[in-house]
């Protein structure tokens, strides 16, 4: 089976704008002016086995036949993955710009889809060079009429041969399986491969089981439970149903690793994976009749052009040895003319005897000591992952929370920093108060006689303005703290309370009222007080930007507490903005994702996380004409009520 | 010229620093009335008495310079004195365009304040003045009869009385009886404070 190993080419994608960064896979960059140059259209990626054989093998028998340098431009048109004819489109628009002023002297193109985009190439221009093909569709020119100076090859992948050769090695066989991908050209290829072994079907009144067009998962589980007495016979597998594109050989192993039965192959590249055989297309071989193809074409030999398609000699039955013991498979039943490939007698099939008789000694003595020793090791080993797993996961707990913590912190310096022009007026109006009471009460005692009773009065304000001033700091530095989370029992309440006193200022500005509604017994929550506080905050102050296009009088902020099932409480902070569209819902807890002009876009984002650190969820809601409601669920802690 | 005293209006949302200011402004002598709001202000606002306004500049509802933009209208002239908790440099800059006295950043010291007060205790003093002579100018005007109004701006415009007469088209002898009255009406001793007088009444 031969996959296809390239990744999606996304040449395309920058051809337009990218040209001088192209990869041209040109050999020889340029071809002297004596020298000849020919331009080779192969469908695939030139990283997968078959088409590096290929390119590789065609350029050493020019380079052996030619005379004097000659270069080969490869290009790889990535036909795998079906891409409709907007991509075609753009692959030969592209060509033209890119060959227009760089002639080959000779077009080779390999498949008949590639074929497709060369002949059009060569139409338009230059009509008048050679032009050879490697075909696997024997009826290539049935279909369209031949044009003038085109030589070619006929590539037969021949699956009736693979499947004679399969049925005399495992003459049970009942069912034949056939495996291929999705892409238009497997799918081209599967009609004419079901076609030829149609006959053999009915002669041997064998049942057919169709693997083409599959998703890999279910492919790999058909692999698995195909019935005793099937035999699997594969084409290629580039493309799912999907048009996903599949990274090859690591396919082929699995499909290998997972089947149950015995599988042949049509591709000598993957020989050695573990397929029984079949009639393999030897890569190499093939690319050394183009090659010497080209360069009689090349010659001036017209006599090329008159047979449409010259068969290659390709059809070299191989079985691959080991694949035979694997499955139990007699040599015997081997044809004569079919190579046997990796048929070297193993050490153990040289020394069978000797080795027999000095393993059954030291075998049973170390069978029971080994025994013990393996079970022994595979309890510990056990034991040890087991550790290491739960350390990880331990670990990885501990990371994710840090970086909550962090970021939390982060955000918390940012919505403060939001708040400072509000918190410096908030802190410089009591100091203002206070500045003027001393002043005043240094007045008041230099009167005469001295006005004792106002300067005990204004003693009692200096004091009273002193604590409001010391309260803002306290609030401001509890939320700039940083440390390591607590978990602490908390009354959602005295944290609403909290919050709505640092930003009382703030909305006084902004002239938006706060209504509180406070469920008078409210089971406590645990975890971290400044962090939950900070999702309140977040909660507030977007809340509040959500208002700014509400008229003054018109902005109303309601946060309501609330214990709406046993075992959990409820915190809802409802604007009267203008909504979220019901499409954005989801969106507003993004990462970075904002409406404001400042403010980085994660309060949101790190509430939400915030609240699932603490086992409950966040959700946005948006009543028609009533602005957002964002409701935050906790789970109760485990205590008695707390007011 | 007798004046009622000066009193300091004070206007601040912050009760704690409407106290402070009041007291402070008591001990160091002056008459004051604080309200706590923009509208209360705007509701007890009377335009003759003499004084100063000192107004916090961010108050929700009307903010410091709406509020001195609506004296204004109230024809209310008395000078403000801008007071702010946090130092908003286009909100100074137009609070002074727009005439303020002064613009203090909360916490300020008494010195500032004082200072700041007697200078717009001055000013309207001097304003109030500078009314007050004008209205003074237009009442004795309007004691003249329209005839010697007319005789009054001629004379004041350096007419002789022969020049005035004809222009009037009457005998110079009238016009010497106009003018004579109209010197004792306006209390001025000789033409050349005749035309001072004529040219104060024309700016007022």
């Amino acid at each position: 089976m031969r996959f296809k190993v390239s990744t999606p080419s996304w040449r395309m994608v920058f051809v337009f704008c990218l040209l001088s960064l192209l990869p041209t896979q040109a050999v020889a960059q340029e071809a002297s002016p004596a020298g000849k140059s020919v331009l080779l259209l192969i469908p695939e990626d030139t990283a997968l086995p078959a088409m590096a054989t290929l390119v590789a093998s065609l350029r050493s028998s020019l380079w052996e036949a030619q005379d004097g340098p000659l270069s080969v431009d490869v290009e790889s048109l990535d036909l795998g993955w079906a891409r409709g004819p907007a991509y075609t489109h753009a692959l030969h628009t592209w060509y033209l710009a890119k060959y227009r002023e760089r002639r080959p002297d000779a077009l080779i193109a390999f498949r008949s889809d590639a074929i497709q985009v060369a002949l059009q190439l060569r139409r338009e221009l230059w009509p008048d060079i050679p032009m050879i093909v490697l075909s696997e569709d024997e009826r290539l020119w049935e279909q369209q009429p031949r044009p003038e100076r085109v030589a070619g090859l006929w590539l037969h992948y021949d699956m009736r041969a693979t499947a004679e050769l399969a049925l005399r090695l495992l003459p049970g066989t009942r069912r034949l399986a056939l495996v291929n991908g999705s892409s238009p050209w497997e799918r081209a290829r599967q009609e004419q491969m079901v076609r030829e072994l149609q006959p053999l079907l009915a002669q041997r009144g064998l049942e057919f089981i169709d693997l083409s067009n599959l998703p890999l998962a279910e492919l790999l589980e058909r692999a698995r439970t195909l019935p005793d007495d099937t035999t699997v016979l594969t084409f290629t597998f580039m493309t799912d149903p999907s048009g996903r594109p599949f990274v090859g050989r690591e396919i082929a192993r699995m499909w290998l690793s997972s089947s149950n039965r015995p599988c042949f192959a049509l591709h000598d590249t993957v020989l050695g994976l573990g397929f029984v055989g079949g009639a393999l297309v030897s890569y190499e071989a093939v690319g050394q009749q183009l090659g010497m193809l080209t360069s009689r074409v090349l010659r001036g030999e017209q006599e090329e052009f008159l047979t449409p398609l010259k068969p290659a000699p390709v059809d070299t039955l191989t079985v691959d040895a080991r694949a035979l013991r694997r499955w139990g498979i007699p040599r015997e039943r081997v044809p004569p003319g079919v190579r046997l490939a990796f048929d070297e007698p193993t050490l153990w099939e040289r020394y069978r005897w000797w080795l027999l008789g000095a393993l059954t000694l030291s075998g049973l003595q170390a069978l029971v000591a080994g025994g013990l020793v393996v079970e022994r090791r595979r309890r510990m080993r056990a034991q040890a992952e087991l550790l290491e797993r739960q350390r990880l996961e331990k670990l990885a707990e501990i990371e994710a929370r840090r970086t909550l913590d962090q970021l939390a912190h982060v955000s918390r310096v940012a919505a403060l920093g939001e708040l400072a022009a509000s918190l410096a007026h908030e802190l410089n109006q009591p100091l203002a108060a206070i500045l003027s009471n001393a002043q005043a009460a240094r007045r008041l005692l230099n009167a005469n006689p001295a006005e004792l009773d106002e300067v005990r009065e204004a003693l009692g304000d200096i004091i009273s303005d002193d604590k409001r001033a010391g309260e803002v700091i306290h609030r401001m530095r509890a939320l700039l703290k940083r440390g390591e989370p607590l978990q602490e029992l908390h009354s959602l309440n005295e944290l609403v309370r909290e919050v709505a006193r640092l930003l009382a200022n703030d909305m006084h500005l902004r002239g938006a009222t706060l209504r509180l509604a406070l469920a008078p017994s409210l089971p406590a929550v645990q975890g971290d007080g400044i962090q939950l506080q900070q999702v309140v905050l977040n909660l507030l102050i977007n809340a509040m930007d959500a208002m700014a296009d509400v008229p003054v009088g018109q902005r109303q902020l309601q946060v309501h507490t609330a214990s709406p099932r046993p075992g959990q409480v409820e915190l809802s902070v409802q604007d009267s903005g203008g909504g979220i569209e019901p499409s954005r819902l989801s969106l507003i807890f993004e990462p970075f994702y904002t409406t404001k002009k400042h403010g980085l876009g994660m309060g949101l984002s790190i509430s939400r996380s915030i609240v699932e650190a603490h086992g409950g969820r966040l959700q946005a809601e948006s009543p028609p004409g009533q602005g957002a409601l964002l409701r935050c669920v906790l789970p109760a802690a485990h205590t008695e009520s707390s007011p | 010229m007798t004046q009622a005293p000066a009193t300091i209006f004070l206007v601040d949302d912050d009760e704690s620093v409407l106290r402070g200011l009041g007291r402070l402004l008591r001990a160091a002598g002056h008459a004051t009335r604080p309200f706590a709001s923009p509208s209360e202000f705007l509701a007890q606002l009377s335009g003759d008495t003499p004084g100063c306004a000192v107004l916090d500049l961010r108050m929700p509802g009307l903010n410091g310079l709406e509020l001195q933009q609506a004296m204004e209208s109230k024809d209310c002239h008395l000078p403000v004195i801008f007071i702010s908790g946090h130092g908003d440099v286009p909100a100074s800059v137009r609070a002074m365009k727009a005439g303020a006295v002064d613009f203090l950043l909360k916490p300020f010291d008494e010195q500032q304040l004082l200072g700041a007060i007697s200078q717009a205790l001055l000013k309207d003093a001097a304003a109030r003045a500078g009314r007050a002579e004008t209205a003074a100018l237009h009442a004795r005007h309007a004691v003249l009869t329209p005839r010697e109004r007319e005789v009054c701006a001629l004379v004041a415009q350096g007419l002789t009385n022969k020049e005035v007469a004809q222009r009037l088209g009457t005998t110079e002898k009238t016009i010497k009886v106009h003018r004579a009255r109209l010197i004792q009406k306006l209390d001025v001793d000789s033409v050349a404070e005749l035309v001072r007088f004529v040219d104060r009444l024309g700016q007022g």
